[in-house]
C-alpha cells in the first residue's frame, strides 16, 4: 500500500513537470512532401494587457509551480478540409506560432488542395480559460508544387474591455515573411502568396 | 495518525494530477467546494462591490438542497486595466452556498467581470463526465457585469440545462445542448437571503438586509 501511494505521488509530480515542456516555443519542423506550411501573422490592436491579466491570475492563488512562459500568447489555427469523395469535412487544429509573431502552421494538403481557415485561437498563458478566438472563415487554394504559402498579416481591431472586434485588416508583409522562411527553412524554400477567398463564392475577400 | 497522513498524501496526489492538466482544477468530490468569505478586515460597501447570482448544475441536484447545487468550478476575470487585477475562482474569491448561490468577496468598485468558465457534471451509470464550458475573453455575455457599482451587483440566476425553463423536461441525452440558461428561481431576493448569514456582523449586513426589504415590496 505504501509503495502504491509513493508511486501515485511520483507519477503526478512527473506529469506536472512534463506539462510546461509540452507548451514551449514552437519548434521549426520542415513540411513533409504532402504538407504545406501556411505562413502568416495575426495581431490584435490594441494588444491586450497580459501583465494585468497574469497579475490577477497569479495573485488569486499561490501557483508556485506555474510560471509565465516565454511565449504567453500561443495560437492554434483551426481549419476544415474535405476528407472524402462524398464531401464530408473534418475540422482540425494545429499550433501556429504566437499572437503578433510571424507564424507557421503545417497542414497536410487535401486532395482538392483547398483549406478552409476557420479561426485563429489564442490561449493566453497556455490556459484554456484565457482563450481569444479570432475569426477567419476564408478559403485558400494551394498551388501545385507549393510548400510554403503566405496568407498575409491580419490585424483585428478591438474596442472596449470585452475585446469586441469592430474591424479587421489584411496587410502584405511578403518580404519579411520570405526572409523568415528562408532563414528558418533554408534558402531554397519558395514562398508564394495565396488569396483569402470567400468560402461561399469563388471571389476574393479583401477584408472582413 | 499514520492512516490519516497516508490518505492526505493520496488526495494531494490526485489534486496535483488534476492541476497539471487543466487551469480550472477539477476537485473529485460529490459536493462542490464552497469556501467561505473571511469576515476579517472585510472591505466596506461604500467603495467596494460584491457580485452575486446563481450558476447551478441541476444534474447534481442534492437531495437536501432547496435548489440545484452550484456549478463545481467557475472563474470570473476582471477586464478593466484601470481597476484592480482580480481573478475570482470557486472557493478562492468566489463562494457558493449549499443551494447553489455564488457570491464574491468584496472587490473594488468600477471593475468589469467576465465569466471565463463553468463546469457541469453528468453521471451516467458508472461513468461521470466533467464538462467545462469556456467562454473566452471576447464578447459580453448576459451574465457578465460591466462597471460594477459599490454595493451589491446581481449577475442573474443561471443553470446548465438542456432545455429552457417552461419547456417540457426532456430526458438528458448526450446530444442535447447543455448550456447556461436563465432560471427564475432562486431570484435576486432569494439569493440575497442565502447571502445574509454569511455576512452577519459585518458592514455588509445592513446593505443586504435593506436590499431584501426593497425587493420584498
Amino acid at each position: 500500500m505504501k509503495n502504491l501511494k509513493r508511486s501515485i505521488l511520483l507519477l503526478s509530480l512527473a506529469a506536472l513537470t512534463c506539462v510546461p515542456a509540452a507548451f514551449g516555443q514552437q519548434k521549426i519542423v520542415k513540411p513533409r512532401a504532402n504538407e504545406v506550411a501556411v505562413v502568416g501573422r495575426f495581431s490584435v490592436v490594441p494588444m491586450p494587457n497580459l501583465d494585468f491579466y497574469w497579475q490577477a491570475y497569479d495573485d488569486a492563488t499561490p501557483r508556485k509551480k506555474e510560471k509565465r512562459g516565454e511565449e504567453d500568447a500561443p495560437g492554434w489555427l483551426t481549419f476544415s478540409t474535405v476528407v472524402n469523395k462524398k464531401g464530408s469535412t473534418r475540422e482540425s487544429s494545429v499550433r501556429m506560432g504566437s499572437l503578433g509573431d510571424q507564424s507557421v502552421a503545417l497542414i497536410p494538403i487535401p486532395d482538392d488542395r483547398t483549406i478552409l481557415l476557420m479561426r485563429y485561437e489564442v490561449y493566453f498563458f497556455n490556459l484554456r480559460s484565457f482563450c481569444l478566438p479570432l475569426p477567419l472563415f476564408c478559403k485558400i487554394v494551394i498551388p501545385e508544387g507549393a510548400h510554403f504559402v503566405y496568407i498575409g498579416s491580419v490585424d483585428y481591431y478591438t474596442k472596449g474591455e470585452f475585446l469586441d472586434i469592430n474591424n479587421a485588416n489584411r496587410r502584405d508583409e511578403f518580404d519579411t515573411a520570405r526572409e523568415y522562411v528562408r532563414k528558418n527553412y533554408g534558402e531554397d524554400a519558395q514562398l508564394v502568396r495565396v488569396n483569402l477567398l470567400d468560402p461561399d463564392r469563388d471571389k476574393e475577400k479583401e477584408s472582413k | 495518525m499514520k492512516r490519516l497522513s497516508g490518505r492526505l498524501a493520496c488526495i494531494g496526489a490526485i489534486v496535483l494530477l488534476s492541476l497539471a492538466f487543466d487551469s480550472c482544477a477539477i476537485f473529485i468530490s460529490n459536493a462542490p467546494r464552497t469556501g467561505q468569505v473571511s469576515k476579517k478586515d472585510l472591505p466596506d460597501p461604500s467603495e467596494n462591490a460584491i457580485i452575486f447570482g446563481t450558476i447551478s448544475d441541476p444534474n447534481q441536484t442534492s437531495l437536501t438542497a432547496k435548489w440545484p447545487i452550484a456549478s463545481h468550478n467557475i472563474a470570473f476575470l476582471q477586464l478593466n486595466p484601470a481597476s484592480s487585477p482580480t481573478y475570482l475562482e470557486t472557493a478562492k474569491g468566489m463562494y457558493a452556498t449549499k443551494s447553489g448561490v455564488y457570491y464574491s468577496k468584496p472587490v473594488p468598485a468600477g471593475g468589469t467581470y467576465k465569466l471565463l468558465c463553468g463546469l457541469y457534471i453528468i453521471s451516467g451509470g458508472q461513468t461521470t463526465y466533467y464538462h467545462t464550458t469556456y467562454y473566452g475573453m471576447m464578447g459580453k455575455e448576459p451574465w457578465d457585469l460591466k462597471d460594477v457599482h459599490p454595493g451589491l451587483n446581481y449577475f442573474g440566476s443561471w443553470a446548465y440545462t438542456a432545455y429552457e425553463e417552461g419547456e417540457k423536461a426532456k430526458f438528458i441525452d448526450f446530444t442535447a445542448e447543455i448550456k447556461l440558461r436563465k432560471i427564475s428561481s432562486p431570484n435576486e431576493r432569494e439569493c440575497l437571503e442565502e447571502l445574509l448569514p454569511q455576512f452577519k456582523g459585518t458592514s455588509w449586513e445592513p446593505v443586504i438586509a435593506a436590499r431584501i426589504e426593497e425587493l420584498s415590496k
